[in-house]
């Protein structure tokens, strides 16, 4: 079981209360996005799960166990990729299995599957710094996905890309999720990104960072992003997380939230 | 250098035809451009030509020069056969050689864990640096008589002064280097769980690497100059000893056949420094 539970996590840097008091709970295999105005907590609250930071008060479980510190079953996805730029695309791709002393010659099996799959066949020798952002990402996933992890935390992964790619992957991400389910957690703040990808949403809102709203997406898996996007109620539960975030009268959640 | 040593020189030969200087087109290389020079201007050529200078130059003037004292380059050429032949020149430098590599290991592996944890860990940098940059700054032969009292004479103290020489700049560059890699970076890594040692091996080493790459520059200029000093100032050996022998007895071409050794030495191992940070920093884009 890959289950994430949240309890009443809070959160302060310095005085400043970024997360309060907040409950979450993710079942086995569910994929579920946390939308909100830059400046909720959003982000921390993924990197506490991750183990990167430490919660101030309250407890992160993952399948029980509380969190202390990064774990082998867990991976993350950054939105600035975060490739080492001094190795190729199949250095990076294994570097995490290569930490986990995996032997040569599975590894190099399960990098070239996780390189076909996310369609960089070609490109094995090939440098970041030779490769378009899209791409960079897609390095990024399957350097997340070559260790084969429980729980997979996405951090606004496709954030910086341009808008087709970024529905191109949203695509791919959809048809690798269906091939092997995995619990995810996945940190965006484009509307139209987390109904798309997602099993529920959680909306959350900032000052300081709470959810506001848990919405269960009712759409039928395997998905497309294609039918999803012209189904009448794509548009209600558009609206309705618009109207949520709307609340938020600063700008930068009215600049932020209206997605792509 | 060598071009801009040889322009006046090869102008004068081709520059009968005062070319008119027209504007260079938008985006062309700042450097004037090499044709007016005919085959004089291919690179190759200057090259050769530039290190032919000196050396023409310094033998005009010593057969002009009746000095005796005054070599040229010929004298000191013949001189470095002589003593290449008798076996002399390459027993000295076997033992300057010794403490030259023995040196610059020790001084270059603790500089490099040094440089690193100082780099890595802001707390231990608050503490470090301004001793660090103290020693640096100190001119490093004032305590080298300080030195010999404590260590004596023996080849253990001519390895201690040229480590300590090598210490400091791969300790500076490689903190400097270690402090310019991205954060994020280091947090990918522990996000894979990776312990510290593997940080350095995956993120902190390869990242800081063109810093490291200067300060093992500056390491091997300081490593040749602590040799000699360290030679002049201890028991008296090596290509040091072969340097004050030679020059006592005005015998100056053989004094200066250890001096040409050092250069070039100090030649090849920056060339071969150059060749491995190429071989190195394949993952960086061309300017």
């Amino acid at each position: 079981m890959a289950t994430i539970s949240a309890q009443s996590v809070q959160k302060s840097f310095d005085s400043l209360e970024v997360l309060s008091r907040l409950d979450l709970e993710i079942q086995d295999c569910e994929f579920v996005s946390i939308l909100g105005p830059s400046g909720c907590g959003k982000t921390t609250l993924l990197r506490t799960v991750a183990g990167l930071e430490k919660a101030t008060s309250g407890q992160i479980l993952l399948d029980g166990q509380p969190v202390t510190g990064p774990r082998p079953d867990l991976t993350l996805v950054f939105q600035n990729f975060r490739l080492l730029p001094w190795r190729t695309v199949e250095a990076n791709v294994g570097y995490g299995l290569r930490l986990r002393g995996v032997p040569k010659a599975e590894a190099r099996e399960r990098v070239q599957q996780k390189i076909d799959m996310v369609g960089l066949r070609g490109y094995e020798k090939k440098y970041p710094y030779q490769l378009s952002g899209g791409m960079q990402q897609r390095v990024g996933l399957a350097r997340a996905l070559a260790i084969d992890p429980k729980y997979l935390l996405m951090d606004e992964p496709f954030g910086a890309l341009d808008a087709q790619t970024r529905e191109l992957m949203q695509e791919e991400l959809l048809s690798i999720w269906a091939d092997s389910p995995k619990t995810v957690m996945f940190v965006t703040h484009s509307i139209d990104e987390a109904i798309v990808l997602s099993d529920r949403v959680v909306v959350m809102e900032a000052k300081p960072g709470r959810i506001v709203d848990d919405i269960r997406i009712p759409f039928e898996r395997p998905r497309s992003a294609v039918d999803i996007r012209t189904d009448p109620v794509f548009a209600e539960l558009r609206q309705h997380m618009w109207g949520l975030l709307r609340h938020e009268d600063r700008p930068v959640a009215a600049g932020g939230a209206p997605g792509e | 250098m060598t071009s801009s040593a040889v322009a006046p020189v090869s102008t004068s030969s081709a520059g009968a035809s005062p070319a008119s200087p027209a504007a260079p087109p938008a985006g062309a290389p700042l450097r004037r451009s090499r044709n007016r020079l005919g085959w004089l201007g291919s690179e190759p050529v200057l090259w050769v030509l530039g290190l032919l200078l000196v050396p023409v130059v310094w033998h005009l003037y010593s057969m002009v020069n009746d000095d005796k004292l005054i070599v040229g380059p010929l004298d000191v050429a013949r001189a470095f056969g002589d003593l290449t032949a008798s076996g002399e020149l390459f027993t000295a430098a076997q033992s300057s050689g010794t403490v030259l590599v023995t040196g610059l290991v020790a001084g270059a592996i603790p500089g490099l864990v040094v440089g690193i944890l100082v780099g890595r860990f802001r707390l231990l940098d608050l503490v470090v640096d301004p001793y660090i940059n103290a020693a640096f700054a100190t001119p490093l032969v004032a305590i080298v008589p300080i030195l010999i009292v404590a260590l004596g004479f023996g080849v253990q103290a001519k390895i201690v002064i040229v480590a300590m020489f090598v210490f400091f700049p791969v300790a500076i560059s490689t903190a400097t280097g270690v402090r310019e890699v991205p954060r994020d970076l280091v947090e990918l890594a522990r996000s894979f769980c990776a312990r510290e040692y593997t940080v350095w091996r995956d993120v902190l080493i390869p990242g800081a690497l063109p810093y490291i790459v200067t300060g093992f520059r500056l390491a091997i200029g300081r490593a040749l100059i602590a040799v000699v000093v360290a030679e002049f100032s201890t028991s008296v050996t090596g290509l040091g000893f072969m340097i004050l022998r030679y020059s006592r007895r005005f015998r100056m071409a053989e004094g200066l056949v250890p001096v040409v050794l050092l250069m070039i030495v100090g030649f090849v191992l920056f060339w071969a420094l150059k060749r491995v940070e190429k071989r190195l920093s394949v993952w960086r884009a061309t300017p």
